[in-house]
């Protein structure tokens, strides 16, 4: 009897599926910090409701857990000649776009245009690497956080920053670049604000030649950052300026935008934390995503691709992210804007230097970390 | 007489069988990524050609050495203070029949059920310059600044933490078998206190004294949560600057090579270690 019922169970449940087109399943390649995981949760649960007929699976790899990234995993299988991935949608910024194109080809990557992605019409960035081959989604950048009780009017321009913080020893500080991007963003920019524009998004290793200004630059100011202990000392991690900005040790920092925003509104910053950009500005960067010409679910992908860059999708990424969205703001509601507090959209610096970013930090570590 | 050999022989066979499982489990995840390790380490990097490189640019880089001078300075504090301080504990805990050895006895293992990121994290919210400390003397209206954080002191002073609750351990096993007898009997024949200590006690633990150095050593040669959330910009301990060479400058071939360095600091200590083991076993097979 028992076994009849479930051989019936068995029928019904084929007879069903029949009946109702299976959705496609893709995968989906994520990587970062919990709230990257967070975001995307929410991200597809308004895809499935706007395209049932697509299933998503996030497979999420939390940063620091080992090599094994989505985009190792697409070299390495291209580079076996495998004839299929499971890998259909992966997140990447430009340094990964630009060490996928040349570890395995420029034809590893699915074209991705308005054809495939109508939505991308209306798209304000574009990712310098593969502009035809990647859809950017986020967007985020360095700014200054700083505590407006103690300082009331904040700089505008890098110069000004560079008197403020001789004015104010001890009260400035930014995290070890080799911990934490925001750190790295405030070495790169000190050190690209001195060489032409290209400079900032050229692979060349010419230019690490002109690196020397910059770096005198970050000398000359070295006695004037946070100490502790007795001497100055660069915190790790991006985490680790933003505590001593929380606990009043210092008043102005180098910090990623979404994280300010994040965490004054969950409180963990006090109230009188404010954000601003100066001139030229901090780096930030664009996380794009790209299909790889391997998978077999491509038409599926590119509605993924579509729903992301909409309004609504974008609308969640900057509700549960504070991420700067790749649409015009005057697209989503006036009340998701606002949780941006007046962050300057257009004054995006895209950073792609490649290689040279490891050379940057060895020679940090070298010129700067040993200072006493 | 050939029956027994036959059987020893089975026995013997059975208790192969036994630790093969075991066995295979350290071929592959230890003996392999060292195999591994050491063939990285005497590779270049884009062409896959021998090359003893990676040792030289090692070993040129002025950095390099500081981090290895600096390790080992805060390593041998860490051994030399836990160890005193882990044999005055378990001498305490073992011969006083106070009611304060007692509760000690109870609670001086609690440090090493505290997850160490946890503790970590616990310990500098207590020393930093802007922590409990300093806001509790505040009440008294004075500014007390520890001056620890990022500092060789400070790392010393968490490592010792995790490690005088495990080497009291170690040598507290070994005082509490010391038999009564032994030192009632030195008392009999009129040694004082000191005498005994010198003459019975620390010769039956010193062993155990030996096991514990080379185990804090090891422990803490390579270690990396501790020296990354406390330690200074540079110099750096080897755990951390091995991780910076690896995950951050992305230099596979000069990481194995500091890898393989921080393995035979680590092999002197485990090969001391088994030297002694044998010593014993010689020893009893008489």
């Amino acid at each position: 009897m028992k076994i009849f019922r479930f051989i019936l169970a068995g029928a019904l449940v084929t007879l069903a599926q029949g009946a109702f087109a299976a959705p496609t399943t893709i995968n989906l390649y994520s990587s970062g910090s919990d709230n990257v995981r967070i975001t995307w949760e929410a991200v597809l649960a308004g895809f499935k409701k706007a395209q049932p007929d697509v299933a998503v699976n996030l497979v999420f790899l939390p940063s620091g857990t080992g090599g094994a990234t989505a985009s190792d995993k697409l070299i390495a299988a291209t580079k076996a000649g495998q004839k299929d991935i499971d890998i259909d949608v992966l997140e990447t910024e430009d340094n990964d776009l630009a060490r996928i194109l040349k570890d395995a080809g420029s034809a590893v990557l699915a074209p991705l245009t308005v054809k495939e992605v109508p939505n991308l019409a209306k798209v304000l960035q574009k990712s310098s690497v593969a502009p035809n081959q990647s859809v950017p989604f986020r967007g985020t950048t360095v700014l200054l956080a700083y505590n407006s009780a103690k300082v009331p009017t904040p700089p505008k321009t890098a110069d000004e920053l560079i008197a403020w913080i001789k004015a104010h020893p001890g009260r400035f500080a930014y995290n070890d670049p080799t911990t934490g991007g925001s750190g790295s963003s405030f070495v790169v920019t000190a050190i690209y604000n001195a060489l032409p524009p290209e400079a900032l998004t050229s692979l060349d290793a010419k230019w690490q030649a002109q690196w020397v200004k910059g770096f005198d630059l970050l000398k000359s100011l070295h006695p004037y950052f946070y100490k502790a202990s007795g001497k100055v000392q660069y915190p790790v991690k991006n985490q680790g300026t933003l505590d001593l900005l929380a606990a009043g040790e210092v008043d102005l920092i180098p910090a990623w935008a979404d994280m300010v925003l994040d965490q004054k509104s969950r409180g963990l910053l006090p109230p009188t934390t404010k954000v601003t950009q100066i001139t030229p500005a901090f780096t930030g960067g664009i996380q794009t995503l790209a299909v790889p010409s391997l998978s077999k679910n491509k038409d599926a992908a590119a509605k993924l691709l579509n729903y992301v860059i909409s309004p609504e999708g974008q609308q969640i990424f900057v509700e549960s992210q504070k991420a700067i969205p790749v649409v015009a703001t005057s697209s989503l509601p006036k009340s998701t804007i606002d949780m941006l507090s007046g962050l300057e959209v257009k004054g995006f610096r895209l950073v792609t230097i490649g290689a040279n970013g490891d050379a940057l930090n060895k020679r940090w570590q070298a010129d700067i970390a040993t200072l006493p | 007489m050939e029956l027994r050999l036959r059987e020893r022989r089975k026995q013997a066979l059975l208790g192969l069988l036994l630790v093969l499982p075991s066995f295979l489990v350290t071929v592959v995840v230890v003996v392999f990524p060292i195999v591994d390790s050491v063939f990285l380490s005497l590779t270049e990097g884009d062409t896959g050609v021998f090359t003893w490189g990676n040792f030289q640019a090692l070993f040129a880089d002025p950095g390099a050495w500081s981090d290895i001078a600096f390790t080992l300075q805060v390593v041998g504090l860490t051994v030399v203070l836990s160890l005193g301080l882990a044999y005055a504990l378990s001498y305490y805990m073992t011969f006083s029949t106070s009611r304060g050895a007692a509760l000690l006895s109870q609670v001086y293992q609690i440090p090493l059920f505290i997850p160490g990121i946890v503790a970590v994290y616990a310990l500098i919210a207590l020393i930093r310059d802007t922590g409990a400390l300093n806001r509790f003397v505040h009440l008294f209206g004075a500014d007390f600044k520890p001056g620890l954080m990022y500092t060789g002191t400070g790392i010393v002073l968490v490592n010792l933490w995790f490690n005088v609750p495990f080497a009291a351990m170690i040598i507290g096993a070994t005082l509490g078998g010391i038999p009564r007898s032994l030192l009632e009997a030195a008392r009999d024949v009129g040694s004082g206190r000191v005498t005994i200590f010198l003459k019975v006690v620390f010769p039956l633990s010193a062993k155990s004294s030996l096991v514990a150095t080379l185990f804090v050593f090891m422990n803490n040669v390579s270690e990396f949560t501790t020296p990354f959330l406390m330690g200074s910009n540079s110099p750096h301990m080897l755990g951390v600057a091995l991780y910076q060479k690896f995950a951050v400058f992305h230099d596979q071939n000069g990481a194995a090579a500091l890898s393989v360095f921080l393995f035979a600091l680590s092999s002197v200590a485990g090969g001391v270690y088994i030297h002694s083991m044998m010593k014993e076993d010689r020893w009893r097979g008489q």
